[in-house]
Formats: structure tokens, sequence, C-alpha cells
């Protein structure tokens, strides 16, 4: 067999082949496919299943309640240069950074110097080489057969604390990258199977809880040395240059797959998605002063899809890098975006081949999305706020293109997205710790083309959606679960709602101090994320609460009512039931709680719902009922909102007059007549508010002044819409 | 007079009945399930079985006094679940949580889902939850991870809540669920007192399920699905046991019917925790190889069951069947130890189609279950499956499907799976039969490897196969696979419901706790630290005998083992360790218990994902009690010649393998004898099952009548 040209070579040879063919590796016929489809098909299951090997493995071994409950793990197995050939179930939002980071390697000379051999253990952690952000970290382990480099194996977990200048591993608030934490810049960090000792000792020094995060080390270790011993096993019994070339031609397949689905299930053409994402702070504790601000970030989807089917996403128009840990490298946000695209448009095999089959045009130099290049400083604690934000996009984009098509029942609204609540401090062992809860691994799912999403079973970047057992959350933070009950009206208003969310309600107990940040993992607080499709409308925003120095102690003693949910929006339970030193109802998030809360201090945390699809009007009146009758809508929303007409039995059940909803529902279409302007009249009215900055905040200009700076093409096009001189400025 | 065993799997479509006696010679009768009343398909089955036997019909009418024992296995608490025709049960559970079982879980909507599946979010479903939302309620209460009362029950909201199920709602059981009931029940005892009261005012007798009782381990949503199973379904499905002792009685059977539970035991059908035997169905294939497994002397045993949809496979080591304590069921996870069974969609039925957009085969995960495929006319399905690919292969003969019960249209078959497979493969029919019928044979391989074998040395593991589609597969998925062995049963398409027949008298109970032992700390130090561990057992070991003991056991007959479940501080998941000792009361005790842990723990998750020092965590202790039972003997036969008899000689017929067609040798299972050898390319069929022999394997009967497989030349 010849022996192949070193790596940095076939990454050379491999770029040139698919820019000729349009195919991975230069692969137009899939021989292997071809010669024996059943050999093809079987090792396809059995590397799968060596994957999946190291997931059971790696995460029972792993510490974190999020990679051991929540499965926020993946390992994966990829081409000696990098591709991804497989992957476990998991956090598949990883996988193109995995392949990314192991290009990085051979880009970087590492073939040379430190040198590739078995049983090496590389990391990386750090977003200037690929990285996300500093707590999920990516190891890689190369494979050999018979002395040759035939594999890598990579995982990734998420780790409770990272090291960055505020505890936890959601680290929002970092203002540059000095502040995001322990880095680990694609580095050898072990041999022979085993870290080095100054790997650990470095871990020991600069993270909150070194035995978690160590523990998540051997989880990922364990798992990778899994995948190559069965690998050996499996290349033993099918040859070398069967694996060599299956491997690739699975990576093709892949690509043929996702560009099948697009041609057969789409329409060409160009989709534009608006979405923006508020990070509102001014007057919130913050680290820096110059951190004291209201921001509006500007995060546009474009999709071209082309008559060869060929996709491409563009992000022109976004605004620029902000001074919090919310910005993302492009290869992160390519890497979340092959994720968003198997939720939608969906894959047997899953792996780098989808990356091919799209494109996405560089991000403005110095955006959100791109901010190396203009701010090398830039923060990245928390990349994965805005960019799911983003990617929530796509599934509206898809399902309006799978509606042209008529395949109704792919359509989905617009995925949620949500906070995340973060503990550091001591625990009721009397220890210090600091980690997530999972109440936010599952959210309400999107509204269907044909039926309403669920509750507590989607979460847009792990499809293992689950917020796992109140009780072993229990088990690791000082608190008490008060109520986790399902939160009515939080799936948005339309045809079909979406799933709705939840409310966490949790009481402080057995510490001598907690801190707790209601965290960004896209939250929706002043802008909502998509507006539900086809005349849906929006869900309401989440809001977090909480009160410090309680009377809830009292409360208990004199068996008064507590608190087990938001309540009433116009009349929260937290404020009707609770009186406190400190009780905000409202929180604006992100929000660092400024002071530790005590014993008896109470947090209440809304989990989204998704969004809302088609005309709430047109809601099947049974599906309002059932919703009245489980809580799931209060009865204004449906008499008002879905213009149902129903009353309440004094056995509970609700009754609908189907001749009285069916002359409301008609009064609310001759009213929307009524208030209906033309369009040229709106346009008008709209464009004296936009050349004006009427009514428009700060944060508002900022957006679509900086959005105009970085993208030209967007600026001409949107002053164009609204005919504005060509120097025109918010 | 003879005396004889009953033992029966219900599945969701046939019902087996095997008959065994004394001798150990047994026969299976089938007859289609009748889940309304389930005594009829039992009944229809057990005739059937004496047929078999050679029972006069005469004799049939009181052939219930020759059992000794009868024993149900199957679907009768499944089907109340399924067809949701339970108990109109309420919830009382912890304020805040009354949404725990219509709101579920999100793990809860993609159970038995392929990863390509799950990552598709239209997938996504909940099951319609056992308790409306109208009939569940919060009462205010609250006890810590430690047991202490942090909000002492709200008595007053019990009372309402009480009333308003049982009087307004007219409920006919209530299940009481609260938060960390499992540490400390005595909100919940209270709860029942209150509850109980209220039901007498109102003059009624409704069953209340306390999840302290039904299940005390820690993860309230499986809790709370176990505990309301118990109250929805138990009663009902108890009443339908009732209906089949009953007619057994009739036939003069002078006991009480068994049934089987979870975990690898009878019990008597009045056994409180009933839910414990909703998933007994795979059970019993694992307790009847555990037991071959002592007849042969092999402790090793990995287990494989191919039926028409599913492919199940449990492994036994070194005696020992691993225990899950959070198994899946209709779509709920359910705290209830059960045997580690693994399941996937991959069956004789499975069916077969090609993806339009790659062109790639797709096998199932769905199949056509009862009727697998258009090779029942009849039934209208025209999308292929596996058993089609085998019938036209000719490895399967169309005149002997289900022993010629069922007539068979080979040229449909052909038309369908040319049109719908073979040709958009670009294949030879033949061809893709083959292909599909491999493939599917290199996921069940790789599926024992993955869900069973990791960490452990197929070398020192004997492969069974059972079920009837089992040893049809058996050597396709054995594959070059090092197994030390590989063997099957004439009995193979009855087998689970012949393991029902093999297991011990067993209960098991479990209980959380939370116990640190720092390997720093002094000796004294770590006793002292697991003496709560010593405490559960011997509480747990008390009850369980106290139960046998009323069930009309002699304390000398029960055999005990302790069992911890052991991590390393930090981690989420532990690992089951059978005690080798009795009780920890020094530090050698400590050492042989975290040994046995260590040894346990690095055969499963490799030496680097040991830490060096790590406090050890016991999360869980459980404690099994059992009673030797009366089980069918193997009879041990002299040995025949190699040769089989003329009678079993049936001829050859062509059967497709590798690209070529090539004269298979057929035999007549049920008239080969011990010590009889038969090389491949073979089949050997019976009324219930085939045994496909390829060409590089050959097949010896032992003295017991099992069938030994090996490679030729091996």
């Amino acid at each position: 067999m010849a022996r192949q040209p070193k790596l940095i070579e076939q990454l050379r040879i491999h770029d040139e082949l698919f820019a000729s063919t349009g195919c991975m590796f230069g692969l137009e016929r899939l021989t292997e496919k071809e010669r024996d489809r059943g050999v093809y098909e079987a090792v396809w299951h059995i590397l799968l299943s060596i994957c999946n090997i190291a997931w059971e493995v790696g995460c029972k071994v792993s510490s974190s309640p999020i990679a051991a409950e929540g499965g926020d793990a993946l390992w994966a197995l990829h081409t000696p240069t990098g591709e991804c050939i497989c992957t476990s179930r998991g956090i598949t939002a990883h996988v193109g950074l995995l392949a990314s980071m192991v290009r990085k390697f051979i880009e970087l000379g590492y073939e040379d110097l430190p040198g590739f051999h078995d049983g090496d253990i590389f990391e990386n952690n750090d977003p200037h080489y690929g990285g996300i952000h500093s707590p999920d970290f990516d190891t890689a382990m190369p494979i050999f057969y018979q002395g040759e480099l035939v594999a890598w194996v990579t995982s990734v977990t998420h780790v409770n604390d990272a090291g960055c200048v505020l505890p936890g591993s959601i680290s929002f608030m970092n203002p540059d990258c000095f502040s995001d934490g322990i880095p680990v810049s694609v580095e050898k960090v072990g041999q022979d199977d085993r870290f080095y000792p100054w790997y650990e000792a470095r871990i020991r020094s600069r993270t909150r809880t070194p035995d978690f995060v160590l523990g998540d080390a051997r989880g990922r270790l364990a798992g990778c040395i899994k995948v190559r011993e069965k690998l050996t096993e499996t290349i033993d019994k099918y040859g070398l240059e069967f694996f060599r070339n299956a491997s690739r031609e699975y990576i093709e397949d892949s690509r043929r797959y996702a560009t099948a689905r697009i041609r057969t299930q789409t329409v060409p053409g160009i989709v534009r998605k608006s979405q923006f994402k508020d990070l509102a702070m001014k007057g919130k504790s913050v680290i820096l002063p110059s951190q004291d601000i209201d921001l509006l970030m500007n995060l546009p989807m474009q999709v071209t899809i082309d008559k060869n089917a060929r996709v491409r996403f563009s992000l022109e128009g976004a605004s620029g890098n902000v001074p919090f840990g919310e910005n993302v490298s492009p290869t992160a946000l390519a890497s979340g975006l092959l994720m968003g695209y198997s939720h939608v448009v969906g894959f047997d095999m899953f792996n780098s081949g989808s990356t091919y089959a799209m494109t996405i045009d560089p991000p403005p130099e110095g955006a959100w999305c791109n901010p190396f290049p203009k701010n090398y400083f830039a923060a990245c604690g928390l990349g994965w706020a805005p960019t799911v934000m983003w990617l929530t996009s796509l599934y509206e984009v898809t399902g309006r293109l799978y509606f042209m098509r008529g395949f109704v029942e792919e359509m989905s609204a617009g995925a949620a997205t949500t906070m995340s609540g973060e503990w550091a401090g001591q625990n009721q062992y009397g220890m210090y710790m600091v980690g997530l809860t999972l109440e936010q691994a599952s959210n309400g799912s999107p509204a269907r083309g044909i039926a309403d999403g669920e509750p507590a079973a989607w979460c847009i970047f792990t499809a293992n959606a689950d917020y796992g057992n109140a009780e072993v959350m229990e088990l690791y933070y000082p608190i008490l679960y008060l109520g986790r009950n399902m939160e009515p009206d939080s799936g948005g208003y339309g045809k079909f709602r979406g799933g709705v969310g939840h409310t966490a309600v949790w009481l402080i107990k057995n510490t001598t101090g907690i801190g707790f940040t209601a965290a960004c993992s896209g939250i929706r607080s002043m802008v909502t994320a998509n507006h539900g499709m086809y005349g849906a409308y929006p869900t309401p925003p989440d809001r977090f609460a909480y009160a410090a120095g309680t009377n809830i102690k009292s409360l208990i003693e004199e068996g008064k009512p507590l608190v087990h949910g938001y309540g009433d929006p116009e009349d929260p339970d937290l404020v009707r039931n609770v009186k406190a030193r400190v009780l905000e109802p409202n929180v604006i998030v992100p929000y660092t709680i400024p002071e530790p809360l005590h014993e008896y201090d109470l947090v209440i945390d809304p989990i989204s719902g998704s969004q809302a699809m088609g005309d709430p009007i047109e809601r099947d009146v049974e599906l309002v009922r059932d919703d009245l009758d489980k809580g799931l809508t209060r009865p204004w929303v449906a008499a008002t909102i879905h213009g149902v007409v129903a009353t309440q039995g004094a056995d509970g059940n609700w009754v609908v007059d189907t001749e009285a909803t069916a002359a409301k529902r008609q009064g609310i279409r001759a009213a929307r007549k009524a208030r209906g302007v033309p369009f040229r009249d709106w346009w008008e009215q709209e464009r004296r508010k936009v050349q004006g900055g009427e009514g428009m905040a700060e944060a508002v200009k900022n957006m679509w002044n900086s959005s105009m700076e970085l993208s030209p093409g967007y600026a001409a096009r949107l002053r164009g819409f609204w005919k504005l001189p060509d120097d025109f400025v918010f | 007079m003879r005396r004889f065993l009953a033992a029966c799997d219900a599945g969701g479509t046939m019902t087996d009945v095997i008959l065994v006696d004394e001798d150990g010679r047994s026969v299976v009768g089938k007859a289609s399930t009748t889940p309304h009343d389930e005594s009829i398909g039992y009944m229809e089955a057990f005739y059937e079985a004496l047929d078999y036997f050679g029972i006069p019909k005469a004799e049939q009418a009181d052939f219930g006094r020759q059992l000794e024992t009868a024993i149900y296995t199957g679907t009768s608490m499944l089907n109340c679940i399924i067809n949701m025709s339970g108990y109109r049960t309420g919830l009382i559970t912890t304020r805040g949580f009354e949404d725990i079982n219509a709101q579920g879980r999100g793990k809860q909507t993609f159970i038995g889902l392929q990863w390509s599946e799950i990552t598709h979010m239209q997938y996504r479903r909940h099951r319609v939850p056992l308790v409306p939302r109208r009939l569940a309620r919060g009462v205010t209460e609250r006890i810590d991870m430690f047991g202490k009362v942090v909000i002492p029950l709200y008595e007053h909201e019990v009372e309402q809540a009480a009333r308003e199920l049982i009087v307004d709602e007219g409920c006919e059981s209530i299940a009481i669920v609260f938060l960390q009931s499992y540490v400390d029940s005595r909100h919940e005892e209270r709860a029942a007192e209150i509850v109980r009261r209220i039901m007498q005012e109102a003059g009624r007798d409704i069953p209340i399920e306390l999840s302290s009782r039904v299940a005390p381990t820690m993860r309230e949503i499986s809790r709370a699905n176990s505990t309301i199973i118990q109250a929805y379904a138990s009663d009902p499905a108890r009443r339908q046991l009732f209906r089949i002792e009953k007619e057994l009685h009739k036939t003069g059977y002078q006991h009480s019917l068994k049934t089987v539970l979870g975990y690898g035991g009878v019990t008597n059908i009045r056994y409180q925790r009933l839910f414990e035997a909703a998933m007994s169905g795979p059970v019993g294939g694992l307790m009847g190889a555990k037991y071959l497994g002592s007849v042969i002397d092999e402790n090793n045993i990995v287990c494989s069951d191919v039926g028409g949809t599913s492919f199940d496979a449990g492994c036994i080591t070194a005696g020992m069947l691993p225990i899950t304590r959070e198994p899946a069921f209709q779509d709920m996870y359910v705290s209830a130890p059960m045997l580690g069974i693994t399941s996937i969609g991959a069956g004789t039925g499975t069916y077969i189609r090609i993806d339009p957009a790659t062109s790639r085969i797709k096998l199932g995960p769905d199949s056509a279950g009862g009727t697998p495929g258009p090779t029942f006319m009849e039934a209208g399905n025209t999308t292929p499956t596996i058993n089609d690919a085998n019938l036209l292969l000719g490895i399967l003969n169309e005149k002997n499907y289900l022993g010629g019960k069922v007539r068979v249209n080979k040229e449909v078959s052909y038309r369908l799976f040319k049109e719908k497979v073979a040709d958009p493969l670009g294949l030879d029919v033949y061809d893709a039969c083959e292909t599909c019928i491999d493939l599917l044979n290199v996921i069940m391989r790789e599926h024992l490897v993955r869900s069973l074998m990791v960490g452990r040395d197929l070398r020192d593991y004997v492969l069974l196969g059972y079920g009837g589609g089992g040893p049809l597969h058996l050597l396709p998925y054995a594959g070059d696979h090092p197994y030390k062995a590989v063997i099957t049963v004439p009995w193979a398409g009855g087998f689970s419901a012949w393991g029902g027949a093999c297991m011990d008298y067993a209960h098991r109970r479990h209980q959380s706790v939370s116990v640190l032992v720092s390997p720093q700390a002094s000796a004294a130090d770590r006793v002292a630290a697991v003496q709560p561990v010593v405490a559960i057992w011997n509480n747990l070991r008390e009850a369980l005998l106290g139960e046998l003991v009323a069930e009309g056991f002699r304390r000398e007959q029960i055999s005990i083992q302790p069992v911890a479940y052991v991590r390393y501080y930090g981690q989420l998941e532990d690992v089951e360790v059978a005690s080798p000792v009795e009780t920890l009361a020094s530090q050698a005790d400590l050492d042989a218990l975290f040994g046995r842990f260590e040894e346990n723990y690095t055969r499963l998750f490799t030496l680097a994902a040991r830490p060096d020092g790590g406090t050890y965590h016991i999360t869980e202790v459980a404690v099994v009690a059992t009673v030797a039972t009366v089980k069918p003997r193997l009879i041990r036969h002299p040995l025949a010649a190699a040769a089989p008899p003329p009678e079993a000689v049936k001829g050859t017929r062509p059967v497709y393998q590798k690209g070529h067609w090539h004269d298979a040798a057929i035999y007549r299972m049920e008239s080969m004898l011990p010590g009889n050898l038969v090389n491949g390319l073979a089949v050997i069929e019976a009324s219930n099952t085939t045994l496909f022999v390829p060409a590089d394997w050959q097949v010896r009967i032992d003295e017991y009548n099992i069938y030994w497989m090996t490679r030729k030349g091996a």
C-alpha cells in the first residue's frame, strides 16, 4: 500500500479536488458503496456503534451534571485530515469545531513538531483557534494502524467552571478574551493515554472546581480510548484501504443527501429573516464601567438556494462585536449551523459532509460573528448565545421553503431560545460549588405545520433535550424546588401553538450564601426571537424574578400560601404572597444577582416555550377548549386572541359556544380590516419615523449604524427600501 | 401421576404456553393473544399444548390436577396502559409539580428512536398522561435531601385534594408522590392517613399508593411514573390474572397462579407491587438462559432473542444478570428494578426500504409485526420485510411457515422485492435479499457488542440465540466474533415461556442512600460512615424475609444477596456491586466491597477513567431474596450416531448464498437426536423456528439436546 502524503499535503489536495469537482475528496463516484452496498452500510453501523460506545462510557465517567445527566457531550471519528466521518449521539453542535480543530493542528505544522504519536492527547478550548467558548473542552487523539495515522477521535464536554473572571461556564459578562477563563490553545496535553501533570496542575490552579473539570477530562479520554480500540478491530476485519475509502464516501454521501433534500423539498431563491438580540445591561452590576450600556445585536440570516440546490448563507448586516462574552468565531458559527441543519434538514449520516453542501459567506469583519479581525481581544465566554439565536431563524426559513413545496408536515416555527441559570457558592455539604441548572435543556418545541409543539421536549443546542429530575439537581445545589409546572400561554398564539415552557421555583436552603446568574443562552427579555409564523403572535418575554431577605420562613410557620409559579403576570404570586428586602418580579435578563442569596430567598426561573404558527383565530376551538381545561391558556387569551366564547361549568369543564365563537371571530376579522391601511400609507408613516429616529432607543440606532458601517451592501439595501439619502445614518 | 409445569408468555400478538413434564420434555401451544380477556387466549394455547403432548381429550378437562406450577409472563399490564383502560387515578403531589405526569420529561419523547430521528424535531411526542392534569392536586410541603422537614405538610390542602379527587371526581385510586420522599416518607404517610379518612367518610375503598413504598429511590419523575402505574394498572391487570387462575382452577389446578417480575423471579399474583411485573416480557428468556447455563456449566452467556419486531439482548456474567433501575416502559421512565435488557427495532418482520435520495438501504426500525410482509397476501402489506428476503433465498420453507399453518405467496414477495428494493439498488433480486439480511445481521451483531460487551471479552462468553427468528439469524450475527461457543435449543421458539418456568421465587427491594467514604479517612471513620448502608440492608432483608415468610416459605429456604451501587464522588452514574460480604463491619469488609467496585469500574470504563484516590459514593442499596424452586429438568440422553436418523432428513432445497445457488440439506428438527452432527449448508426446520447453518458452520447436538455450533475446522 502506497504511503500517504503528509497531512498538510493531503489537506491541500482535498481542497483542490473539492474546488474542481464539487465533491468531497473529488469522489464523483462512490465506488465502495457501488461495489458492496451491504458492507458499506454494515461498516457505517459499526462506526456509529463505536462512537456510541464512547458516549456511554464517557458520559458515565464524566462529572458534570450537564454531561452525565444532560448528555452535553460528544465523541466523533475523523479522517486523518479532520473531516468528521461519524459521531455519537450528544451535542452535535460541536462536530464542525472538532473537525476544524484537527485541521488546525495540521495547518500549524504539528505533524512535524511536536509530531503525532499513538496515545497523544491534544486539546483546544480557545475561540481564537476555532473553539466556541472556554468551558467546552475539545479533545483529540490520533489513531494509528500499523504505524500510520489513519484517523482521529475527538470529544467535547462542557465543564462546569472555566476559570473565567466570574464563576461558571456561561460567562456572558466577560469584557475581553483575557477574562474568558483558562485557555487551552491547540495544545498537546498528554501522551501515552495520560494527561501531563502540568495540565492537571493548571486546571487545579485556574478553575474553581478542578475535581469536576478533571473528571470530565477523564470521561473524554476514556471514550476516545474506546473508539481507538474498536476502530482498530474494525480495520483488522475490513482492511485499511476499505476503511480509508469508505470513510470518505460516507462524508460525500452525506453531502449529497443534504443537497438532495434541498433539491426535492425546497425551491430556489433568496429568503431573508431578521433576528435581533438585546443585551440590556445599563444600570446592572457589570465588570467594567464600559459595560454599563444597553445593546441590540442584529443577527440577520440570508439563505440563497441556486438551481443546483447549492445553499449559501450570509450574515451581511450583522452588527458589531460587543464588549461582553457574546461574540463568536465564524468557525464556531458554522459548526452551530451544521447542527441546526440536522434539526430541520435531517441526516442519516451526520458528519462533515453537509458542511460542504452549504457555504457561509465570510461574515462582516468586526461583527459579533467575526470579531477578531477588528478586535482580537473580543470575548466569547458565551458565544452560544447569539449563535443559537441566529440559528433559530433557520427553522422558520426552512419552514417557509417546505411550505412552498407542500411538505407541510416538515414545517416548524422558530425554536425557543432561553436563559440558563447558574449557581456559584457554598453548597449543602459546605463545599464550594458552581454549575448550571438543567432546566434550559428542555424547552417547548416549535409549532409544526400540522400540530402544536410539545412541552419540555426540545432544545436548540442539543437534541438530547431533557431537564432531568429535580431531586438530582437538589443533590448538587443548595436549593429546594417549589415548582416546575408548565407555564400557560408560553407557546405563542396561533393556529398551532408552540410547546409551552415551564417555570422553576427555587427556595434557597442549606447554604451560607450562593450566587445566581440568569445568563443568556439566547434570552428574549426585551426582544422576542422570532415572532411566530404565518400570522401567529409571538411568545411573551422571559423575565426572571427573585426575592432576598424574605418572610418565607414566617409564611411557612403560619401555614400561609407560598410561591410555586409565576402566576398571573398582572398580579404575580411573588408580589402577592411574599414580603422581602429585595423583591424583583420582572428582571430583564441577562442578570447576575448582585449579592449572595441566603436561606429562604427565592428564585423564579422561566424556561421558554417555542413559537406558534398560523392565525390564532383559525385555531380549532376544541384545541382551545382542551388548553382551557388543562390550564395551558388563560380565559382572556381564549376570548380575545383566539376569539373563542367559552364558559366554565360547575364541574370545572369548559364548554364552547360554537355559534358565538364564529360570530366573534368574524368580528375580529372585520375589525382587522377596518384598522388596516394601504401598504404605501404605512410605508410613508414608518419612513418618517426611521428618518427622524422617532421613538428609537440609542441601542437601536447604534445597532443599525453598526450594521450599515460593517456591510455597505446591506446599508445600500436598507437606504434603498426606505428611499433615504446615500449618507443617511440613524 | 406425572407432574407438569405450565409457563405462559403472552406477547402483543401471540400467547405461548409451554408445558414441561418432570422428565424435562416440553411442547409449546400457541394462540392469538386476547387482550380483552386474556384467559381465552391462555386456555386455547394451554389446550393446544396438551394436544401436542398427546394428552387425550378426555383427560384434559381435569389436567390441572397434574400441574405443579402455572406461571404467567406477559402483557396484561401493558395492554391496560396501551388501551388506557386502567383506574381513574388521582395524583396528590408536592405543590408546583402537578404537571409531573403530563409534562413528563424530554427524554421520554424519544425513547426507542434512532439518532437521526432524535435530531429531527418533528418526531417529538409525549404520551397521553395516565393522570390527566385535572386529576392532579398539589399540596404544600417540602422535605430536603437530608430528610429534614423544611415546609411541614399543609394538611388542610391534603384534605381538600382528597375530597375533590375521591368525592367530586370519583377517582378509583390515588397516587401520592412527594419530592425527596425516598429519604423520608413521613409526609406521604401522613397524607395517606388523611386520604384514607376522607375515603372512609365517603364510604369508598380504593387503593392508595405511596411512592415511598412503591419505589423508594431518587428521581421523582420515574418514581411518580411507577407509583401512577401501580395505582392505575395493577388492580385491573390483576383482575385479568385472576380470570386465568379461575380458568385453571376449573381444570383442577390447586395452587395460585404465579407471575414474573421484571428483575427475574416469580411471585404470587397477589404480590403487592405488581407494577414490577409490567416489564416482564423479555425476562423469561434471560432467566431461561441463566438456568440453561447452570446445567451446562456456563456462567457467562450473551442472550439474544429475535422476534418479528425487535431484537432483545441481555448478558449474564459470572451467573449474574445486571439490573437496570430506571428502564423505559411505554414512553415513560420508571423506577423499577429490571433485568438489563436492551432492544432495537430489528426482527424478521423489519421493513426494508430504499432512500430515494441516496439509494441507501433503510431497515426498519418499524416492522410488519405479526403479519410480516407481502408473504401474507391477505394482510395487504406491500413493503418488503426481512422474512421476504429469507423466503426468497430459500432459507425459509414456504410450506413450513409457522408449521405450515400460514399460506405464503412467494411470487408476490418476488415481485414486490424486485420493484421496491432490488431495482432501486440496481441489484439482482437475490443479491439484494442477501445484502439486506447481511446488513440486519451486522446491526444485530453491533447491538450485542455495543450494548452488552463494553469492557467484556467475547472469548469468555457463550452466545445463545432464541425467539422464533433467533436460530434463523444466530450464526450470521455471531459472525466471526470470537465467542467461546454459539448455542441454541430446539424449543427456541418458546424459550421465553420456558424460561418463566426456570426462575426462582424472588423478591427484590431498593432504597436510595448517600454515603461518602474517603480513602483518606481513618479505618474507624470509614466503617462508621457505611453504617447507614448496613442499616438499610438489615431493614430490607427483614422486610423481604417477612414478605416471603408470609407467602409460606421458611426462613432457612431463603437466600439473601446484598447489593450496593457505587460511584466515585462527583459522578452521576454508578456501578452495581453484588457485595461479596454480608455486612460491613470491618476495614476488610470495605476493602472487599470497594475492591469489587474498582474491578467492575475499570473493566467497564478503562483504567484511564479511574481517578487517583477518589472518594467512593454509595448512592443506592438493594437486597435480593430468593427461594429455589422446582425447575424443568434437562434430561441427559444417550448419544446417537452422528448422522441424523432417516425420519429427520427432508431432502435438499436450493439456497442462495454468497451470490450462488447451492443445495442445502433440509432436516426436521423434531426428529433430530442427541449426538447428531450436521454440516452447513443446511436448514433444520421446526414448527416454530428454523435453524440456518451457513456453509462454514456445523452443528452438534449434545446429550441435553442443546445445539452447539462451531466453525468447520475450528
